[in-house]
């Protein structure tokens, strides 16, 4: 026995120090995940009801086969993107691989359309609407968000007075608890002709706006079209929480990505400086590239987190909204607490959980030759 | 499980449902005194620091403390309620409506205060509940097998129109007895400036809080309603209900009625003097008379909701008293005893002065401070005379939720979509969420 301590004592040590963490992790983070899913396949309405098995799971995506050809549709599209990236420079001839990749690719399409449009018949409308409001949510505000905070980043990381100043101006969203920022947003984003947007956008001339109160899809205030689906795009009410987003997130982002800048060795600066080369070029050719693992990690880590954005989002919901502002949080909020339905709200965390998984796996493809410098 | 397990597994719980049960001799032998009575309410501000002046109070009676704990609206109370079922945590009593019981008791969140009510030690007597009347049966839920008391009445409002008295005289106009008046009306403040308003925000007739309740009241002044109890189903797509969704979008469509701009907007609106119309509870009484007070500072008044029906039928809001289930009978007893005391003749009557809220005891009408409240503000005096019209929204599970459902295609109806279809998609939601809340 003592042989055995000494032979491992190393790994024993090892064990022990993980162990609390460990604990946490499973207690507070594993755990909850497989409860929920045992949750799921019961009707448990505040207390445990009888097995269902997977009706609940019918219910919200109407047929799970759809839903796994969905998942399937997904993941052949993060396939062919991996396919292209992986083997468009170890054949002479590309065509074949550009070829492959868009088979797979439409496949994908196809298999991703057709089992959406079965799910949207025959399961649960809101839940699935919701899903495509979040997505918005997430990509517009994220793209916008990461990009806004590049640039500022790049700008503070320039020779400027008061640049810390600036800096802790810019943290100041993203410690403002998000229930206060949206009570503001909401005053701010009133439907009122004296609601301070529609005063200040009056002195350009411009009429009031519904904003938190407008259902109407920006592809019909922008282009006048009305349009059904997924290419609609958000409401403009949804808009304005997007507009939350980045002002919350933006400087958060800014400052990670200026300590990003920091490490950059300045001799590549000074090379390209030497060489003439202007500061777009820079930019583009130095720091954006090199950027490149935070802007991976920032991404990933913002997506994942903006699918579950929620406080704002119902301070700053209204009734004129209409279904539009239901994100995916939302919906399984008032399935859990409004209705009192836990299994059915469990089910559609579950969902959620494999969605932003496979949301993870297809980032991890996409960015996974731009995590280092080579 | 074989044969033998099943049938011993019977028996345990065959007798343990006697030996757990609460039975009338529990109640009778009951103590009360030193517990403390966990009280849950939707109450802030005045009204909450008032209930806690009269928990003090009765502390010091009866030597039973009650927590009172604010825990946000309506809504919230409930979900505590719920998601506390069958834990020490919950609440004794709490504040809600008789939906919320139904709820509540569905799932053995709530119990029936039948056993509580008829003690003779701790109950209460006949010539209590003959003075409750009406506010004590309307706490049975006939939706239930065997009639349950699952609410214990303790105030009431009313849904009421709030109008500028000063502008509609200004206007030659009267106060509008059927939804032709109150549209003409509405219309008229529209395209017109009071005299004596406060800043410059543009006139509007009347701005509507998309409430649940709102929708109501309009149904039920086109002589509707929203439930049918013979069916067992939400009928929210009625002709009754299209005929006040078409008066209210008619408005809506000549700019002279539109969602509410903010929480409060209306009072706030009608209080400076660009709104006209406001339809309210009466129990938001002291709130109108405040920001009328410090707007336009003139007259103002409150009126039935303008109606198609003979005589007016008006929204009447039976809040009350829900009781945990909690299984500890000194507890419940407790409960009850501050239930009873925060509805008798003189707190009833105290606490409509203090609240706005309409009292529960046909005695409290001769209390001194409901008689000063009556000479001194008029519109709370005519207030009470209105209560006579009351119709009660569904007291059936799940109507929480159906509100929420009701609040956005009321709004979406305002804004200027079908009517028809809105309200058929509706309909459909809303029975689709009972038949979901009662399955089993």
């Amino acid at each position: 026995m003592k042989n055995f301590f000494t032979k491992y004592s190393n790994q024993i040590n090892g064990y022990i120090f993980i162990l609390p963490a460990f604990l946490i992790i499973g207690i507070f983070g594993i755990f909850p995940v497989f409860f929920g899913m045992y949750m799921s396949v019961h009707k448990w309405k505040v207390f445990k009801g009888r097995f269902l098995g997977f009706e609940n799971y019918q219910k919200i995506l109407g047929d799970i086969s759809s839903f796994c050809l969905f998942i399937l549709g997904l993941l052949i599209l993060i396939f062919s993107y991996w396919f292209w990236s992986e083997y468009k420079n170890k054949f002479k001839n590309k065509f074949y691989v550009f070829l492959l990749s868009l088979v797979f690719l439409i496949i994908s399409l196809i298999l991703i359309n057709y089992s959406w449009s079965i799910m949207m018949s025959t399961g649960d409308e809101d839940f699935l609407n919701s899903l495509i409001y979040i997505f918005y949510y997430s990509f517009f505000a994220i793209t916008t968000e990461v990009g806004l905070g590049l640039l500022i980043a790049y700008a503070l990381y320039q020779k400027l007075k008061g640049k810390q100043l600036f800096q802790m101006i810019l943290l100041l969203p993203y410690i403002t608890p998000a229930v206060m920022g949206g009570a503001v947003f909401f005053l701010i984003f009133g439907k009122a002709e004296n609601s301070i947007l529609n005063e200040f956008i009056g002195l350009f001339g411009y009429d009031p706006q519904m904003w938190l109160f407008d259902k109407r899809k920006l592809s019909e205030i922008l282009f006048g079209i009305k349009i059904d689906g997924f290419f609609a795009g958000p409401s403009l009410a949804l808009t304005t929480s997007i507009f939350y987003g980045v002002w919350s997130y933006t400087g958060y982002y800014a400052i990670i990505l200026l300590a990003g800048l920091s490490i950059i060795p300045s001799d590549l600066y000074e090379a390209a400086k030497a060489e003439g080369a202007s500061r777009w070029q820079t930019f583009t050719k130095i720091t954006v590239p090199l950027l490149m693992p935070i802007i991976f990690f920032l991404l990933l880590t913002g997506f994942i987190n903006s699918f579950q954005a929620f406080n704002h989002i119902l301070v700053m919901k209204t009734s004129s909204a209409g279904e539009t502002m239901d994100v995916v949080t939302i919906e399984i909020f008032d399935h859990f607490w409004d209705r009192v339905k836990f299994g059915y709200a469990a089910a559609e965390g579950v969902v959620l959980f494999i969605i932003l998984n496979v949301l993870a796996i297809s980032q991890y493809v996409i960015f996974r030759k731009r995590l280092n410098y080579d | 499980m074989n044969i033998l397990n099943k049938i011993f597994f019977i028996i345990i719980l065959f007798f343990s449902s006697y030996l757990f049960a609460i039975t009338a001799s529990d109640i009778e032998n009951a103590n009360p005194e030193g517990q403390t009575v966990e009280f849950w309410v939707q109450y802030s501000d005045e009204r909450l620091d008032a209930m806690m002046a009269r928990a003090e109070r009765f502390e010091k009676e009866t030597g039973i403390k009650v927590n009172i704990t604010y825990k946000g609206h309506y809504g919230k109370v409930q979900s505590a309620m719920m998601t506390t079922a069958g834990t020490s945590d919950q609440a004794d009593v709490a504040r809600g409506y008789g939906n919320a019981a139904a709820d509540m008791y569905q799932i053995g969140a709530a119990m029936d205060q039948t056993i509580l009510a008829e003690s003779k030690k701790w109950g209460v007597t006949q010539s209590d509940i003959d003075d409750w009347g009406a506010n004590w049966t309307v706490g049975f839920s006939a939706y239930f097998d065997g009639n349950p008391k699952l609410l214990h009445e303790v105030g009431k409002s009313l849904e009421v129109v709030y109008y500028n008295k000063d502008w509609l005289n200004e206007l030659g106009l009267s106060e509008p007895q059927t939804p032709a008046e109150f549209a003409e009306a509405a219309c008229a403040a529209t395209n017109s400036t009071f005299s004596g308003r406060v800043g410059d925000t543009a006139s509007l007739g009347y701005e509507i809080d998309t409430d649940a309740s709102n929708f109501a009241a309009w149904v039920f002044a086109h002589g509707g309603d929203v439930f049918d109890y013979d069916a067992g189903q939400y009928i929210l797509n009625s002709s009754e209900a299209v005929a006040a969704m078409e008066f209210i979008q008619g408005m809506a469509n000549k700019g002279c009625a539109q969602v509410t701009r903010d929480k409060y907007a209306d009072q706030q609106y009608l209080g400076l003097g660009s709104n006209l119309f406001a339809l309210s509870s009466t129990s938001g009484i002291t709130y109108f008379q405040k920001a009328i007070e410090e707007g336009y500072n003139g007259q103002w008044e409150i009126s039935k909701v303008p109606h198609t029906t003979k005589n007016p039928v008006m929204n009447l809001y039976g809040g009350g008293l829900i009781m945990g289930n909690t299984g500890n009978v000194d507890k419940m007893v407790a409960a009850y005893q501050w239930m009873k005391y925060i509805s008798n003749t003189e707190n009833s009557a105290v606490w409509s002065t203090e609240s706005g809220y309409g009292f529960v005891r046909t005695s409290s009408a001769d209390h001194p401070l409901i008689q000063a409240k009556r000479n001194e503000l008029p519109q709370y005096d005519r207030s009470l005379g209105l209560i006579q019209y009351g119709k009660g929204e569904p007291s059936v599970p799940a109507y929480y939720s159906v509100r929420g459902e009701i609040e956005k295609a009321y709004a979406a109806i305002i804004n200027g979509d079908d009517i028809m279809s809105t309200l058929n998609a509706l309909n459909d939601e809303a029975n689709s969420i009972l038949a979901d809340a009662i399955e089993n």
